[in-house]
């Protein structure tokens, strides 16, 4: 494993562990690009070889009406969730970052806990005391809400690295030039901590739209559209159409998580020292 | 803040009782504006996590009749769980269930720490691309990433057809799917990224010099590597391995669709006992079972690296 | 006229936790006008004093005043103080104008009135024409001067300066620190001035307080800080001190006293203030600059032998490194380059009764 300095050439040398790198990538990528090529082959079953070009499984799946309602469940609650868990984020964030309050540690490990609890779990608690003890109906409000509670601490983190990279003189200066908290957060905190709060939105949103153990859980007669992709699963005849909506979702999420963290690594670093 | 009018009414009442009561409202008030701003959040979490959380455990100690729930408190359901006579199915699947994570975690680590190392040592510019590129699958659907599994490893599957028509092989593979092998490996694949990052950024954190110095000191890079390297990441990777193999003891997707009914785990069985079955109290006391065994694995691995750290130092 | 308790801090005490007091029943009055500052090392507690001053924390015990007002509970943003920041807390998303005319929101001035509160504090800093720069493309010492700028807009009662110059390199630093004097001196705004540079703070200051552990040691003009330190700590931290452990033989007449010197013997000192008794044990001290060698020891009410240890050539003068039997540590003395002192001579040392400091233990 010799940590050899290679500044010839900027692509990877073919070391054994270069070698490693573009079988991992393969692995990563494989799978998952399989689904577009699929989505275009002009055959019912998934097998090799291709049988050629079309787009007829992208026609019909847009042509489904449950599959449309399904998005327009997920798209719903998706950006209802990623607008509210970055809100609850940033305050939060600004809580944990900002002050010394006592048994902060605990708060903020209750908070991430979810992430760290097997999502069924998650799932068939808020179930149990929704329908044992509420005697609701699970619907996307239900959703929405294992949604927000699976979000929150992932845009709180995003938040938190972002608003400890701050001078913190930044909004004492603030204060002291006589604006109060509240306007010292519109003037200088959120300006500054703007590409966190994109990356929260625009994480959180993914991480609903693509959500389907709890959504699976705690829907009701709406489904998400992962849930129902679930349910389509069973009907080998619809496969291909699956496959067309998977690659759509794949590609769209792929480009939305890319364009966060892009964005979230640009902007003005609000850590600027006196040169 | 317009406190200044009535403390100018305080300060009237002689200098002891004005600092006193000056200084308590003042403490208060700074960490009062801390815990006011982490009310919503803690509020929410308290209705969705902490409340469903006590409400598990509180089910799991009542009975389902039917269609009505007798909620007078029994332990009958854990007595049916630990019932290995009888009921052997729970031990048995959430032992599977851990040696299924368990091994799923290992292969995971395994693949991504040469990974994560040719990240941090040997790729000189835009680490941050490679990050990105690395990480942005993860993104994508669960269900989707699963489910490309199934249709990679299927009897007329992506690797089965690609083999026959290659001419390597006349009749399809059985072994791909539906078992405890295809479970796994669909495990590592959708946490495998996820795992990379805490490990990439423990070796990255690695001061380079502490390495040149041991190789100074004559160490060879192997040497250098299982002495500097290595324990220095230990934190990423342990970080890396409890986020992988907490949550996959409760995946049950991931067996639904390549498990088969040898790969089934203890998260089928929670869900069946939710849906199909209606026995929430003993989903519950299921739930509850696993989590706690989940929590004593880590605390016992926990442990027990404290102590291979102290073996390691000494080497 | 100026009042001589502008700034009134009485019996300031502020507690970090339960046990960390990082100022320590701290009372001082600053002038009207006044360039005052503090100095100390690292932890001794002047940044948070300032601190206090701003608004940013609150004292544990005791009271600050502003002209007459009572400081407490006044928030920092209603406070007429305005601060530069040590980091210079410069907006970077913001340029030069922004952050200068940051303050002045409130205010809602018509625009040009803005506009030439604005010209002038550029022109009070000689920022003139950068005013559409980007607050990240400025240099080290512009972002300073643009900090300053964006206080003194506000025309504050007192401007309070956290280390400003601190992340300066020494030629920059000299000359702001002139810079700043003058602009002081022509705004006529009282500056609190933090620093743990004792050269700095000699140069630019009125008044200084010095700070050790939270505590303050002593408030006095550079002057009679250099010349007359109240204390050992004071003494050792500005310039450079020798000191002698001795023992007060006779007490003062006529404000001479008779010491003996440890491993030096019986000594002349010359001190008016305190009441010295016989068999107290306290410090001599005496200034390198003080102390004279060989020929120009001739006649001096005090001397002692010595021996050169090393001579460090700094142009105009050298800096003698001396030993002498009976003594633990080197006596350090300033002399002029045109004496011939060579490294192991043997020479006298001389000084004056009234060239050294009587310092209690």
């Amino acid at each position: 494993m010799a940590a050899a300095a290679e500044t010839r050439s900027p692509f990877i040398k073919i070391t054994p562990i270069g070698a490693y790198a573009a079988f991992f990538l393969f692995f990563i990528y494989a799978p998952v690009l399989l689904l577009p090529l699929f989505s275009f082959n002009d055959s019912q079953y998934v097998a090799l070889p291709l049988k050629g070009f079309t787009t007829r499984w992208y026609v019909e799946m847009a042509a489904a009406e449950q599959l449309q309602g399904a998005l327009f469940n997920s798209l719903k609650v998706a950006s209802a969730v990623s607008v509210v868990s970055t809100v609850l984020a940033m305050l939060a964030a600004l809580a944990l970052t900002r002050y010394r309050v006592p048994g902060r540690a605990l708060i903020s490990g209750t908070i991430v806990l979810p992430l760290v609890i097997p999502g069924i779990i998650l799932g068939v608690s808020i179930l149990v005391v929704m329908v044992q003890i509420l005697g609701a109906e699970p619907s996307l409000w239900s959703v929405g809400a294992g949604h927000l509670l699976l979000c929150t601490p992932f845009g709180m983190l995003i938040l938190i690295s972002r608003l400890e990279g701050f001078d913190r003189s930044l909004e004492e200066a603030s204060l002291d030039l006589g604006e109060n908290r509240f306007v010292t957060f519109f003037r200088v905190t959120l300006p500054l901590a703007m590409p966190g709060v994109i990356a929260s939105v625009l994480t959180s949103f993914t991480l609903s739209f693509d959500e389907f153990i709890l959504a699976f859980f705690l829907a009701g007669a709406d489904p998400t559209l992962p849930v129902y992709i679930w349910s389509q699963l069973r009907f080998p005849l619809r496969l291909p159409q699956v496959l067309a909506l998977g690659s759509i979702i794949l590609v769209v999420s792929f480009a939305v998580i890319a364009f966060a963290e892009w964005y979230r690594r640009r902007g003005v670093q609000p850590d600027a020292k006196p040169g | 803040m317009d406190i200044s009018g009535q403390l100018n009414q305080e300060q009237t009442a002689g200098t002891g009782a004005r600092r006193s009561g000056l200084r308590a409202w003042l403490t208060r008030n700074d960490n009062a504006r801390g815990y006011l701003l982490l009310s919503p959040t803690s509020i929410m979490v308290a209705l969705l996590l902490v409340l469903p959380m006590v409400a598990l455990i509180a089910i799991s100690f009542m009975t389902q009749r039917g269609f009505d729930l007798d909620t007078s408190l029994t332990a009958n359901n854990y007595q049916t769980f630990f019932n290995y006579s009888e009921k052997p199915i729970y031990i048995t699947l959430l032992l599977r269930s851990l040696q299924m994570s368990l091994t799923a975690t290992v292969l995971t680590i395994a693949l991504c720490y040469p990974m994560a190392y040719f990240l941090a040592f040997h790729v000189k510019k835009h680490k941050v691309m490679w990050l990105i590129i690395i990480t942005v699958p993860f993104w994508t659907s669960y269900l989707l990433r699963i489910f490309a599994w199934k249709v990679i490893l299927g009897y007329d599957g992506v690797i089965n057809s690609g083999l026959i028509s290659l001419g390597l092989i006349a009749e399809p593979l059985e072994f791909l799917l539906y078992n405890k092998l295809a479970v796994m490996i669909t495990l590592a694949h959708a946490w495998i990224a996820f795992a990379l990052l805490p490990i990439y950024v423990s070796l990255e954190k690695i001061d380079r010099s502490l390495l040149e110095a041991a190789g100074d000191l004559g160490d060879s890079p192997f040497r250098r590597f299982w002495r500097v390297t290595f324990p220095l990441s230990l934190p990423g990777t342990i970080s890396a391995a409890l986020l992988v193999f907490i949550p996959t003891v409760g995946d049950y997707v991931t067996p639904q669709l390549v498990g088969g009914t040898d790969g089934i785990m203890i998260g089928n069985i929670i869900r069946t006992l939710f849906g199909k079955v209606n026995n929430a109290p003993m989903g519950a006391a299921v739930s509850l079972m696993t989590m706690l065994t989940v929590t004593l694995v880590v605390c016992m691995f926990l442990g027990g690296t404290t102590v291979a750290r102290k073996l390691l130092s000494r080497v | 006229m100026a009042r001589a308790d502008y700034i009134s801090i009485q019996e300031v005490t502020k507690r970090f936790g339960s046990q960390v007091k990082a100022v320590d029943d701290v009372s001082i009055d600053i002038r009207q006008g006044e360039f005052f500052s503090l100095l100390g090392a690292s932890g001794c507690g002047k940044t948070t004093l300032l601190r206090l001053l701003a608004g940013f924390e609150q004292p544990t015990q005791g009271e600050i005043f502003l002209d007459g007002q009572p400081l407490s509970g006044v928030p920092a943003h209603h406070r007429p103080t305005n601060m530069v920041f040590q980091s210079y807390a410069i907006f970077p998303h913001l340029n030069v104008v922004g952050n200068i005319a940051y303050g002045l929101r409130k205010e809602r001035l018509p625009r040009e009135e803005l506009r030439q509160r604005v010209e002038e504090a550029l022109g009070l800093v000689k920022l003139h024409g950068l005013g559409q720069r980007k607050a990240t493309e400025l240099s080290g010492g512009q972002r300073q001067r643009v900090a300053l700028a964006r206080a003194l807009i506000k025309r504050p009662k007192v401007l309070l300066l956290d280390e400003p110059l601190s992340a300066l390199d020494k030629k920059l630093r000299e000359d702001m620190q002139i810079e700043l004097r003058l602009l002081q001196q022509e705004v006529g705004i009282t500056f609190v001035f933090v620093t743990h540079d004792q050269e700095e703070a000699l140069t630019m200051s009125d008044r200084i307080a010095v700070m050790s552990g939270g505590k303050v040691l002593q408030i006095a003009s550079p002057n009679e800080l250099y010349e007359r330190p109240s204390c050992v700590e004071v003494a050792g931290f500005i310039g450079q001190m020798n000191f002698f452990p001795a023992e007060v033989a006779e007490g003062p007449s006529e404000g001479t006293v008779k010491l003996e010197v440890d491993g030096v013997g019986p000594t002349l000192a010359q001190d008016g203030v305190r009441d010295w008794r016989p068999g107290e044990a306290l410090t001599l001290a005496v200034r390198p600059e003080r102390l004279r060698l060989g020929a120009e020891a001739q006649g001096a009410q005090n001397s002692m032998n010595a021996r050169i240890e090393a001579v460090a050539y700094l142009g105009d003068r050298c800096h003698v490194h001396l030993r002498a039997p009976g003594l633990e540590n080197a006596i350090l003395v300033t002399a002029s380059s045109d004496q011939a002192l060579n490294q192991g001579d043997e020479v006298q040392v001389g000084w004056q009764a009234d060239s050294g400091v009587l310092l209690v233990n």
